[in-house]
């Protein structure tokens, strides 16, 4: 047998009797000393660190005690510096008894180190404490049923109250050394006692479990019984045994074993969140109700944002009026009424809508619902055949393209990230929801959120379609995931206004200044060359040319195919490419600085009326018109440019093509230029065949 | 306990459902949790993820990434199998 070469330990040749205190975090270990030695405390560091030392001494049974509480630990096996040294002080310092502090409402867990020390061969007192919470809970224990199964003294407390300290304080000299409590499997019980034997330590048993399972020795142990150690953990893995997961498998069963023998009666309390989780997880109700959330998300964003979009479009009219009684050079006066006013500010009147529906989501999300629909969605995408995390780049991909495909390095397998970096350009960001509320508004009044809640909806189909595909063609496998949620909380104001300017504020400040470079190049387009009307300038010239691709979708319009091609860079330009092409056609009337005011005014006022209107219209009117005010110069040009089946067409054909030059390069640092390339082809075979496809069936539809 | 943990996690399935099917409690499947993680069994998805926190401030719903550096509260976790928590189960999963 070969001895461990133990540290000395702490405490040589102690006065006193030692006894440490040993439990999980939180087991109110603290407080039990406090309530056993009073007054007589003392607090320091354990040598070499800052973690906290708390030793008492006191009189029990007529014997001195130096009783020294060790640092939480949920195991003995360490993966921090305090569970490592609550171990090795145990291994070292060899105490006259272990007293195990166990939270009796939480049993099962703190028997999992219970078990650990039950093998290092000292006297042990188990204390079930927090006897008060655990009735709280809902628990009843039989302390006698732990007792005679382990084979040690089980003294139940609620040390707050200071009950069952007195008895404790008069068991504290009954510590014994526990029975054996874990059968390990035949094979590894066997190892592990050939490997005890050749160790010379109370602690054999535990020490001899811990090398094979491959941890890192807390004692300086001879060689010889190292390499017997790694021998006997080789022979072991070579007949298919793990020996860390079975050591733990054994434990953990057997905890579970005699919490059940030892919790006599539980009564399961529900929390308002499980009972609002019945129905929100449920396995059929669930998808609709998280359907019915986002549904709910857009009708409050077009209920109160569409006022305040009107009142930006009026202050557009009045600033490009005032701009016209200016006197400007006619070139000067159109670029600052038509590209600066006219394209940038139509960008900027999407604001109060993108401010809403952050709003909307900000709630959404901070009250715990986004959280449960992207367990929803995740289930959803494994009946898809998508890997179980995929859940999180294609909902980010409502958000931002960009990183959702960056987020797709989250999936190992590399079949995996492609399908899902190929499904994410077909989830709507923010940049298109500015397209659709301008259309489903002109075109769509009454039936607006309906119309972008079936553009997100089938963005998500036509992604997950994909990955399907491309999964299937390739033939992968689905994966794993365990998501905890947090509870059901009714979020402040302050936390999700907060939430949502910040956003707002960061689509402006991001989006700004491409948008109005954009914008004034477009606007140097169509007055080129210098001297011709819009109709015949280059810009109108290069996007005629797209008029026989796009004649099936019911689009012939210069303008909107014009606006299309920015919309490769960003779609945040579509709106405002459309507002400057449109805008620059028709003369915009001068009005004087009073009469602007007097407009403004009133335009303010309507607003605010219709804010307050859109109250009781979310809560009880099932019908909303987004355009009840007076239709602005733009809305009524696209009016007389389309047909309400071709503008679903181009709805769908913008939700679908290349999102964006940034998502592309995203997919090209990602993938490669060869898959960045397949993307985009794909996208735009895709979107044009969706859109001729929604143009048919529309026109049917609205037809009949 | 814990290679019937490790089949169960191949299905998602929030917490509170998975200590619900193993007969145990959330704190109890927190402990399993954490030793499947200090063998190496099971990670959280977003530790692993060099590529996090990457463009995402124009995100509307950073907030909701575990990968984004939450601003708010910290996100939920998402744990899933490793590699060797996968090579566990597909072994046989013998005393599943």
């Amino acid at each position: 047998m070969f001895q461990s070469k133990a540290a000395p330990p702490a405490h040589e040749n102690p006065p006193e009797t030692l006894i440490v205190t040993v439990g999980n975090p939180n087991t109110g270990k603290t407080t039990l000393i406090n309530a056993l030695a009073g007054s007589d405390l003392k607090v320091g560091n354990w040598p070499g660190t800052t973690v906290d030392r708390l030793e008492a001494r006191l009189h029990a049974d007529g014997r001195e005690v130096h009783l020294v509480d060790l640092p939480g630990t949920y195991s003995l096996s360490p993966s921090t510096p305090e569970e490592a040294l609550t171990a090795q002080e145990l291994l070292r310092s060899q105490p006259a008894a272990v007293v195990d502090v166990v939270d009796a409402g939480n049993l099962e867990r703190n028997l999992h180190l219970t078990l650990e020390l039950t093998e290092l061969g000292l006297p042990l007192l188990v204390v079930l404490n927090l006897m008060d919470e655990a009735a709280g809970k809902g628990y009843r224990l039989d302390p006698e049923r732990l007792a005679a199964a382990l084979g040690v003294p089980v003294i139940p407390t609620s040390a707050s109250r200071g009950e069952g300290v007195a008895e404790l304080r008069a068991a504290l000299f009954s510590a014994s050394v526990p029975q054996p409590q874990v059968r390990y499997p035949g094979q590894l019980e066997e190892a592990a006692r050939r490997l005890a034997a050749l160790i010379d330590h109370p602690a054999r048993r535990w020490l001899a479990l811990a090398l094979l399972a491959g941890e890192k020795p807390l004692l300086e142990l001879p060689n010889e019984v190292l390499q017997a150690a790694a021998a006997e953990r080789a022979r072991l893995q070579e007949i298919g045994v793990d020996p860390y997961l079975e050591i733990e498998n054994a434990r953990y069963a057997r905890a579970h074993e005699l919490a059940r023998q030892v919790i006599v009666g539980a009564e399961k309390r529900l929390t308002l969140t499980d009972r609002i989780d019945r129905w929100v997880l449920h396995p059929l109700l669930g998808g609709p109700i998280f359907l019915l959330g986002m549904l709910l998300a857009f009708r409050f964003t077009f209920l109160f944002s569409a006022p305040w979009v009107g009142f930006i479009g009026d202050l557009q009219g009045v600033l490009a009026g005032w701009v016209q009684a200016l006197d400007l050079p006619p070139l000067l006066a159109s670029f600052l009424a038509d590209g600066l006013v006219g394209g940038v500010g139509t960008v900027l009147s999407f604001a109060p809508v993108l401010f809403t529906l952050y709003l909307a989501l900000a709630f959404l999300e901070t009250s715990g619902f986004l959280a449960r629909a992207a367990f929803i969605a995740d289930k959803m995408m494994l009946l898809a055949g998508l890997p179980g995390r995929a859940f999180i780049p294609l909902i980010l991909g409502f958000g931002c393209n960009v990183p959702a495909i960056y987020s797709t390095r989250i999936l190992n397998n590399p079949l995996d990230r492609l399908r899902v970096a190929l499904a994410v350009p077909f989830m709507s960001c923010s940049a298109r929801l500015t397209v659709f509320v301008l259309f489903s508004a002109v075109f769509f009044p009454a039936q607006a959120s309906l119309v972008v809640f079936g553009l997100y909806l089938l963005g998500m189909v036509i992604g997950l379609l994909t990955a399907w595909l491309v999964g299937r063609a390739a033939g992968a496998g689905a994966s794993s995931g365990l998501m905890e949620l947090p509870p059901y909380r009714m979020p402040t104001f302050r936390v999700i206004f907060k939430q949502a300017w910040a956003r707002t504020r960061s689509f402006l400040t991001g989006a700004g200044g491409f948008i109005t470079l954009a914008v004034v190049f477009v606007w140097a387009l169509l007055n080129l060359p210098p001297g011709t009307t819009m109709e015949s300038s280059y810009y109108a010239r290069a996007a005629g040319l797209l008029s026989p691709l796009f004649a099936p979708l019911g689009i012939a319009d210069w303008r909107l195919l014009g606006a299309l091609i920015p919309g490769f860079v960003a779609k945040e330009i579509v709106v405002g490419t459309l507002a400057v092409s449109y805008l620059g056609a028709a003369p915009t009337q001068a009005i004087g600085l009073v009469q602007g005011l007097e407009q403004l005014l009133s335009s303010l006022w309507a607003a605010l009326l219709a804010t307050l209107q859109a109250l009781p219209a979310f809560f009880g009117l099932p019908q909303f018109s987004a355009a009840a005010a007076a239709p602005t110069a733009l809305q009524s040009a696209l009016q007389s440019a389309l047909t309400p089946a071709a503008a679903l067409a181009y709805m769908a054909y913008t939700l679908l093509y290349t999102p964006c030059a940034a998502t592309v390069a995203a997919i090209r640092n990602e993938f490669g230029r060869r898959q960045a390339a397949i993307a985009v082809v794909y996208e735009l075979i895709v979107a044009w065949l969706v859109a001729w496809g929604v143009f048919h069936l529309a026109r049917l539809w609205l037809a009949g | 306990m814990l290679k019937l943990l490790l089949a169960k996690l191949r299905t998602p399935r929030t917490t509170a459902e998975l200590a619900r099917s193993l007969n145990v409690s959330e704190d109890t499947l927190a402990g399993m949790l954490h030793t499947l993680e200090r063998g190496g069994y099971v990670g959280r998805a977003y530790r692993e993820s060099p590529a996090c926190n990457v463009a995402c401030n124009a995100c509307s719903l950073k907030n909701l990434c575990p990968a984004a550096g939450a601003t708010a509260d910290e996100a939920p976790p998402v744990w899933r199998l490793t590699e060797l928590g996968e090579q566990v189960v597909e072994s046989g999963g013998q005393g599943l």
